[in-house]
């Protein structure tokens, strides 16, 4: 996956039936996850910014179930 | 005749922080391979790649009271019981981490920094004032983690010495009179657990057996026997292995100078720092066991249903493929995630918790004692490479003049 893709060209997506709560997104991006009191993931907004597609990356591969997915939206 | 299979687990390390040479022989064989345990064979999955696709796959049971589950130790097999969630699998599993994922969100777990801080603070002001040595374990990495997981639970920190010494029984299977020792204090844990919930009952406090007690215990959500296994496992999940982390993680920065004052210098690398040994140390050491439910295709291997698989997070943390220089510790690395708290629906649910102290503890300690040396040569230190947690629980350390004040 590119960490090339400018403002908006990325799309965040999360499975929140699939979503096992751990909380390693919020912990590893907590500028685009947050989470209810339930512990459920809170995704803050599906477009991250370009100086935040590497912290979405990341926080899809620490998600315990891939629950988070990141699509290249085409230009 | 059948080839014989390698013996698991392996505990001869040369260098205390490498797996065993013969382990390593067998991570050739990715992705997995099969090995004898003292109760049969199984299956032992050597790979990064694999142990994540395999942890996550809902072919694989954590249910132990399965016939042929594969342990490490003979055993007599037992049901699960209700309550012991790390032991069962799909909704039912689901339910136990559903009630529990609140109490570790990291909102909740970021909100005892500054307690955590303070309590750091209070005891290296402690070693501070009693002078060098010191055994970092037992003046930092036991009492660190013990207040933390107290103050968590709802546990009077005043019991703390008392479930320490109850808690280490249950990690050291090899020594002499290991059963009864761990029956008795087991016994003693649940005692003491069963009533504290009837205090909780009474006088609730901001906790998490308080909250447990109110929202699931008085509705009849969970039962009393069930809520206190769920909470004598979290407190002895938690307890040994953090304060493991780290005595252990301070070992191996002293062992390697230039990470230690990397770390010290630069604290934007502590959270990348704390994952790293984390990976380097991989203190879990003999892996987390599973069995298939139906047949599970593995590279060009079959796991036959009714097959034990034991996941290593050790060998897939040393997986070259995914890490360069595997078994370097670099507090420099950002790397894909490690394998030492798991993946898949039963990562461990304290790793908020476990991340966050470690974070904390580093940061104080470094901060506090920037010149913190061993007191002893590294061959004098005692690692234990037999016990289910990998470590060591006496490190003799010192440090010159150069003491900083606490943090406001």
């Amino acid at each position: 996956m590119s960490a090339q893709a400018g403002p908006g060209r990325v799309l965040l997506r999360v499975d929140t039936g699939a979503c096992c709560r751990s909380g390693a997104c919020s912990l590893v991006a907590p500028d685009l996850f947050d989470q209810g009191d339930d512990g459920k993931v809170l995704l803050k907004t599906p477009h991250p910014p370009a100086d935040l597609i590497e912290a979405a990356e990341e926080a899809a591969d620490y998600c315990p179930v891939s629950a988070i997915q990141l699509e290249i939206l085409p230009e | 005749m059948a080839e014989q299979l390698p013996a698991y687990p392996m505990t001869d390390r040369t260098c205390p922080y490498d797996p065993p040479a013969g382990l390593l022989d067998l991570q050739r064989q990715a992705p997995l391979v099969k090995v004898q345990l003292p109760t049969g064979p199984a299956w032992l999955v050597t790979s990064y790649d694999a142990a994540r696709t395999l942890l996550d796959d809902p072919r694989m049971s954590s249910d132990m009271g399965r016939e042929g589950f594969p342990t490490l130790y003979r055993q007599k097999m037992r049901p699960v019981l209700k309550g012991s969630f790390m032991r069962m699998d799909g909704e039912e599993h689901a339910f136990y981490r559903t009630m529990l994922a609140g109490e570790f969100s990291v909102k909740r777990v970021a909100a005892m920094r500054p307690e955590i801080e303070q309590a750091c603070d209070q005891l290296l002001d402690e070693m501070i004032r009693q002078g060098p040595p010191a055994n970092l374990h037992e003046s930092y990495g036991i009492p660190v983690s013990s207040s933390s997981i107290c103050r968590f639970l709802g546990v009077p920190y005043e019991d703390a010495e008392f479930f320490t010494t109850h808690l280490e029984a249950l990690f050291d299977p090899h020594r002499a009179g290991a059963p009864e020792r761990i029956a008795n204090s087991k016994a003693a844990l649940s005692a003491y657990l069963d009533e504290l919930v009837t205090r909780k009952q009474k006088e609730p406090g901001d906790d998490m057996i308080s909250r447990l007690v109110a929202d699931y215990l008085v509705p009849g959500k969970v039962d009393r026997p069930e809520l206190l296994l769920t909470s004598y496992l979290l407190l002895a999940a938690g307890h040994e292995t953090t304060a493991n982390m780290i005595t252990t993680g301070t070992a191996a920065l002293l062992m390697h100078p230039e990470q230690f004052a990397l770390v010290r210098d630069e604290p934007k690398l502590l959270r990348g720092a704390v994952e790293e040994l984390l990976r380097y140390l991989s203190i879990f050491q003999f892996g987390i066991t599973r069995i298939a439910t139906e047949d599970i295709r593995v590279g060009d291997q079959t796991v036959a249903a009714g097959e034990g698989i034991i996941v290593s997070p050790l060998l897939g943390n040393r997986d070259e493929s995914v890490y360069d220089d595997p078994h370097t510790l670099d507090v420099r690395r950002r790397g894909r995630p490690h394998l030492s708290f798991g993946h898949g629906p039963h990562l461990c649910v304290g790793h908020t918790l476990a991340r966050i102290e470690l974070q904390i503890a580093f940061e104080r300690l470094l901060t506090r004692l920037p010149d913190l040396r061993l007191a002893v040569t590294e061959s004098e230190i005692p690692f234990r490479t037999a016990t289910l947690v990998f470590g060591t629980i006496d490190l003799p350390v010192t440090w010159g003049e150069r003491t900083e004040g606490a943090s406001a």
